[in-house]
């Protein structure tokens, strides 16, 4: 396992498009590389706005957490 | 951070002894010092310890040294200052078409020359020297505090701090510019593919 973040990231696609303009690897898993690094870059992304937006008290304060509420349509 | 003590003589040094100095008998190995250097290749600082009678070359042996730990690459003797790096890298790499390929000096030794300062370079990826920043600090404070605990080697924490300011990439990049600019390659990247399969067909 390696630890990710945002310039770990730059990295790995950065190396994909060298490798991709030099021919050693198919486009097949350049795109999967790109397609897979997206989604984390998406995941990151909504995690810094989210910390963002928690980061202003009065927004945290009012804020429904909802990792830990159940959905109020749901009858649990 | 690593240092390297080669404590061998050369033979000529062993051989050639009884040296009349200052009418009093010598070995030539009595005059025989050892050469500390402080080299910066791959992001890691070494210290190489040698006796001055093995490598009487100067420059040239730096040189090898470095070859040897580079494995061969080619390696430029500059005069000119050498290039100090903007900020906002990476939205100028988003705007000016994404310059990923881009090669920038490693400076492996510095020395003076005529009154002027010179490196030893060799070229590397551009990305390679903005992401290793922090490492490069880190074996910085490690080589220096290394230093410190060494009388001999004191002399080498204006060549550490020199090495440090020319292999450091300023920048102010936050990580919001990060994730854009993780979204405009990985846009790229699809776009190469997509063009590489209609090319295909």
């Amino acid at each position: 396992m390696k630890p990710v973040n945002s310039k770990s990231l730059f990295h790995t696609l950065c190396e994909t498009l060298e490798k991709l303009d030099r021919d050693e690897i198919d486009v097949s898993k350049a795109s999967a590389t790109a397609k897979l690094v997206g989604q984390a870059n998406n995941l990151l992304n909504y995690e810094l706005k989210r910390a963002m937006v928690l980061s202003k008290e009065e927004f945290a304060k009012n804020h429904r957490v909802l990792e830990l509420k159940s959905f109020d349509s749901l009858n649990v | 951070m690593k240092h390297y003590v080669i404590e061998e003589h050369s033979l000529f040094c062993k051989e050639e002894k009884n040296i009349n100095f200052f009418g009093t008998m010598h070995s030539k190995r009595d005059f025989c010092h050892p050469t500390h250097i402080l080299l910066f290749i791959q992001n890691n600082f070494i210290i190489i310890s040698y006796n001055e009678c093995l490598y009487p070359r100067g420059l040239d042996t730096i040189e090898e040294f470095i070859k040897c730990v580079l494995g061969g690459k080619y390696i430029n003797a500059k005069n000119y200052s050498i290039e100090r790096y903007e900020s906002k890298v990476l939205e100028q790499i988003r705007k000016e078409g994404i310059n990923y390929k881009r090669r920038i000096y490693e400076i492996h030794h510095v020395y003076k020359a005529s009154l002027r300062e010179k490196y030893l370079v060799s070229e590397s990826s551009y990305v390679n020297i903005l992401l290793n920043n922090q490492k490069v600090k880190d074996d910085y404070l490690k080589v220096i505090e290394y230093i410190k605990t060494k009388e001999e080697l004191l002399f080498l924490i204006d060549t550490a701090n020199r090495l440090l300011d020319l292999n450091t990439v300023q920048n102010d990049c936050s990580e919001i510019e990060y994730i854009k600019t993780v979204s405009e390659l990985s846009k790229l990247i699809n776009k190469k593919c997509r063009n590489y399969e209609t090319s295909k067909q």
